[in-house]
C-alpha cells in the first residue's frame, strides 16, 4: 500500500472507529452526566430507534427522514418512560439501574415476540470510492460529519439556551435551582427524552451498518459504557469527544496492523490504564487543567 | 401592603415540626430581621417561605396571594429571591451563568441587567468567566444576593449572609442593603445572628424561640446589646 494512502486510510478508520463510539454513547452519557441514572435500557432505545428506521424506510420513507423519525419516536417514548418509571428512582442509583435493567429485558423479548428475530436489512445510502488502494464508504464519512454536527448542537444546547442552564443547574443542585424558579421535574423528562432520542437517532444512523435484531442493542452497550467511563460526567461532551478520540487512537492502528480482535482488546486495556490514572474521568482532568490556568491568569 | 404575611404556619421534617405556629409580616420596603439561638427554626422559617419545605398547616401569603400550595419554582416565579444559609452558587457554573439563574425569578423577562449587579459588587466582572467554586466565601455569598436581586424581585430572603463570611465583608453586604434599602422598593427578610449585621440595616425583627415568635424588637432594642443578646446568646 503506498504511503499517502495508508495515511489516508489510518485516518478514515481513526475517524470512523471514534464516530461509532460517539454516536454509541452519546444518549447514554447524557442520561449519566445530567441525570445520575445508570440507564441500562441504553442498548433498547438504540434498538427501537433501528426499528422505527426500518420500519418507516421500507414503508416508503427517505432514509435521512426515517432517522429524524426515529429520534423524535424514542425521545417521545423516552419522555413517557421518564414519567411513568424513572422518576421515581431519582437519588436510587441502585433502584433506577434495576429498573432500567427490567425495561431493557422487556423491551428486548417485547420487540422479539412482536416482529420476530430478523427485520430486513438496510442497504448502507451511497456507494464508495477509492483512492490508489485506498476505498471507503460515503456513508461513513456522513456519519463523522453528523457525529462532528451532534457535538457542536449539544455544545450550543448546553451552554446558551435556558434549557441547557437550567439543566446544568439542576444537575448540580437540584434544590436550589427549584428555589430559583427552575421547573426541576420538567428538566428531568426533557432531559431523559433527550438521551433516549440521541440514542434512537443513534440507532437509526447505525442501523445500515449493523443486523436488524430485537438483541441488536447489546452490541452498543458495552463500547458505550467504556466511552462514558472514560470520558467521566464533569463536562459531559467535552468527555465523551475526549474519550471517542483517545480510545479511538489506539484501537485503529493496533487494529489495522494485528487485526480487529487486537485492537478491541488494546481499546478495552487504553480503557483500564485511563480509568486507573484518572479515576473521575478525561473531562475532570481537562477541567483541573482549565481552573488552573485561568486562576493563574486571574 | 403586606408583600409577605406568613399566618400560624405549621412546618417541620419527618420526625416532628419545627414551626409551631409562626406569623410575621413584611410591609413593601422594609428589612425585617429574624433572631433567635440555633435551633429555634430560623432556617425552616425562610425554606418554608420560599416553599422547598411545604406547610403543613397555616398559609403564606405573597403580595396578597395565597401561595402556600404552590411549588418552590413557581413562588420564585413571582418575585421572590432567595439567599441560602452556605450560599449554595452553583460551584462548576461560571459567575456569569450563576447570574442568569437569577434571571428566572420574578416575572421580568426582558434582558439581564448585569450592569445593576456589577455597581455594586465590581469584583464580579472581573471574574465573569471564572466557575463560581473559585470564588472565596465572601465573594461566593455576594455573588449569591447578585443572583437573586439580578432580576428584580419584590422580597428577598436572606438567610445568615454573614456565616462563614470575613467581618470585612460582612459590612459591606450591610452598606449594600441599605443602600438597596434607599434605591428600591424590595423588601428583605434578614435571618441573621451578626450583631453589627442586625443593628445596621434593621427596621425590627422578630425573635424566635422553639418554633414561635416569642416578641417583636423594634430599633431601639435592636441597637441595645443587652436585649439583642438576651435573645441570641446561649
Amino acid at each position: 500500500m503506498e504511503v499517502d494512502a495508508l495515511a489516508l486510510s489510518l485516518a478514515y478508520q481513526l475517524g470512523t472507529n471514534a464516530a461509532f463510539l460517539f454516536l454509541a454513547a452519546v444518549g447514554l452519557i447524557i442520561i449519566l452526566g445530567m441525570m445520575n441514572i445508570i440507564n441500562l435500557a441504553h442498548g433498547e432505545l438504540m434498538m427501537i430507534g433501528a426499528y422505527i428506521a426500518t420500519i418507516t424506510h421500507h414503508a416508503g420513507l427517505p432514509f435521512p427522514l426515517a432517522v429524524v423519525a426515529s429520534f423524535f419516536g424514542v425521545a417521545f417514548f423516552g419522555a413517557i418512560l421518564e414519567l411513568t418509571i424513572v422518576r421515581r428512582f431519582y437519588g436510587r442509583e441502585l433502584g433506577a439501574l434495576v429498573v432500567t435493567w427490567g425495561i431493557s429485558l422487556i423491551l428486548g423479548q417485547g420487540t422479539f415476540l412482536v416482529f420476530g428475530p430478523f427485520m430486513p436489512a438496510i442497504k448502507i445510502p451511497g456507494g464508495s470510492s477509492s483512492y490508489g488502494s485506498f476505498s471507503y464508504s460515503h456513508y461513513w464519512l456522513v456519519l463523522i460529519a453528523i457525529s462532528i454536527a451532534l457535538i457542536f448542537v449539544l455544545y450550543w444546547i448546553y451552554r446558551h439556551t435556558s434549557y441547557g442552564l437550567q439543566a446544568r443547574a439542576t444537575m448540580q443542585n437540584a434544590k436550589m435551582a427549584n428555589a430559583l424558579g427552575v421547573p426541576t421535574a420538567r428538566v428531568y423528562t426533557l432531559t431523559f427524552s433527550l438521551g433516549a432520542g440521541l440514542a434512537g437517532l443513534s440507532g437509526a444512523l447505525l442501523a445500515p451498518t449493523s443486523t436488524i435484531a430485537p438483541f441488536m442493542g447489546q452490541q452498543f452497550v458495552a463500547p458505550a459504557f467504556i466511552t462514558v467511563v472514560v470520558g467521566g460526567a464533569t463536562n459531559v461532551i467535552s468527555g465523551a469527544v475526549g474519550s471517542s478520540l483517545i480510545l479511538s487512537a489506539v484501537k485503529t492502528p493496533i487494529g489495522m496492523a494485528l487485526g480487529a480482535f487486537s485492537g478491541t482488546v488494546a481499546l478495552l486495556v487504553a480503557a483500564l490504564i485511563i480509568i486507573r490514572i484518572m479515576p473521575n474521568g478525561i473531562s475532570f482532568t481537562i477541567q483541573k487543567y482549565l481552573d488552573r490556568r485561568r486562576n493563574k491568569k486571574a | 401592603m403586606n408583600i409577605l404575611e406568613v399566618d400560624n404556619l405549621i412546618a417541620g421534617y419527618q420526625t416532628a415540626n419545627v414551626l409551631r405556629g409562626v406569623s410575621i409580616t413584611l410591609t413593601k420596603g422594609e428589612i425585617v430581621s429574624v433572631i433567635g439561638r440555633n435551633g429555634v427554626g430560623k432556617t425552616t422559617l425562610v425554606r418554608a417561605i420560599i416553599g422547598l419545605l411545604r406547610a403543613r398547616s397555616g398559609r403564606v401569603l405573597f403580595a396578597g396571594n395565597d401561595v402556600t400550595g404552590d411549588s418552590a419554582d413557581v413562588r420564585a416565579k413571582k418575585g421572590i429571591g432567595y439567599v441560602p444559609q452556605g450560599r449554595e452558587i452553583f460551584a462548576d457554573l461560571t459567575v456569569q451563568e450563576n447570574l442568569r439563574m437569577g434571571g428566572f425569578i420574578g416575572t421580568r423577562r426582558s434582558r439581564l441587567n448585569f450592569e445593576s449587579v456589577f455597581e455594586y459588587f465590581p469584583f464580579l466582572k472581573d471574574r465573569i468567566h471564572q466557575r463560581g467554586g473559585t470564588l472565596s466565601g465572601g465573594q461566593q455569598e455576594m455573588l449569591a444576593i447578585a443572583r437573586a436581586l439580578i432580576n428584580q424581585p419584590e422580597l428577598l430572603l436572606l438567610d445568615e449572609p454573614s456565616d462563614g463570611v470575613q467581618p470585612s465583608i460582612v459590612e459591606e453586604i450591610g452598606q449594600f442593603l441599605l443602600h438597596l434599602k434607599e434605591s428600591s422598593d424590595v423588601s428583605v427578610l434578614l435571618v441573621e445572628q451578626n450583631f453589627d449585621l442586625l443593628q445596621t440595616v434593621s427596621d425590627r425583627a422578630y425573635a424566635m424561640e422553639k418554633g414561635a415568635v416569642a416578641g417583636q424588637l423594634t430599633v431601639s432594642d435592636i441597637n441595645n446589646d443587652d436585649v439583642l443578646a438576651a435573645h441570641i446568646a446561649v
